[in-house]
């Protein structure tokens, strides 16, 4: 499959579990935002390491001064212990557990296709040959972006959009009503 | 060099891929205000790590002095790091004024768009 290194893979990996725990723990901001800083540090560490440099200083700085906005700002206003909020309604969590999971399905045939049809290797190819990017083609470059997979993304922009548009339309009303 | 970019790109845009779905996960199911701005904040660092995977994956590795797929990654970091900070800060000026009038934290009790 691929030849990263593996310190990359498990750094990333860290990075990712930390902040899967940040969204878990979200019932407690203290705990929450502990996790999110370890994942901010993880790929921090996990950009470094894959050579991307000033890019990755850049994207980490703004989000750790992003991340402290929220932190300031979340203990300013939330008791720290827990957040106090009663049970998702039965069919709300449904139909946000389907567009999660649709997501989570649209992303992997994404990758999959992406992975099968070697639109990694081809950027990869074209970038050793010649100058990858054409001053006069940087347009079309931009449209094109998704390359074979232009359909498949534009159907699931639609479905994602009806499925958060269904959420929207599951929300809870002032009256308590759906 | 190349074939090692293309190795660490994939492997960085398919933990950005984990990453979006991770915070996806945030937004969809957390219902305090904060812990969705965390999941807001989780989305866009791997939008921006899609940016730098795409800069690795176009560069040169031809010597020029500027390599143009590092410029397009770097140009595409930039615009996603700074609409997300400012996303950032419109949604903390939401919430504090929020909590003002409402003095809740609770998604689901914002509903006045409904209908």
């Amino acid at each position: 499959m691929t030849e990263a290194p593996l310190p990359l893979i498990v750094v990333l990996g860290l990075a990712l579990a930390c902040a899967f725990a940040a969204i878990v723990f979200g019932k407690n901001l203290t705990r929450s935002i502990a996790a999110a800083l370890l994942s901010l540090g993880a790929l921090g560490l996990a950009l470094l390491l894959a050579g991307t440099g000033l890019l990755g200083l850049i994207l980490m700085i703004l989000s750790t001064l992003t991340l402290g906005l929220i932190q300031l700002f979340g203990w300013m206003l939330v008791d720290v212990d827990r957040d106090h909020l009663p049970p998702t309604d039965r069919p709300t969590s449904v139909a946000r557990s389907m567009a999660f999971l649709l997501l989570g399905g649209g992303l992997v045939l994404l990758l999959l296709a992406a992975h099968d049809g070697g639109e990694f290797t081809v950027a990869l190819q074209s970038a050793t040959s010649q100058p990858s990017v054409d001053p006069n083609q940087i347009g079309s470059l931009a449209l094109g972006l998704f390359g074979s997979l232009a359909d498949l993304a534009t159907l699931l922009g639609f479905a994602i959009a009806s499925c958060l548009l269904a959420t929207l339309l599951l929300l809870q009303d002032d009256e308590g009503k759906n | 060099m190349a074939e090692s970019n293309g190795d660490v790109a994939s492997v960085l845009v398919m933990a950005a891929a984990v990453l979006f779905w991770i915070a996806m996960l945030g937004l969809l199911w957390r219902r305090s205000l904060v812990g969705m701005l965390i999941g807001i904040l989780i989305g866009w660092i791997s939008v921006g790590m899609v940016a730098i995977g795409f800069g690795l994956l176009h560069q040169t590795g031809i010597g020029a002095e500027v390599d143009r797929g590092t410029a397009m990654g770097g140009a595409l970091v930039f615009c996603v790091s700074v609409v997300g900070c400012l996303q950032i800060a419109i949604g903390l000026g939401v919430v504090v004024s929020r909590i003002r009038s409402r003095g809740t934290l609770d998604a689901d009790d914002a509903g006045l768009l409904e209908g």
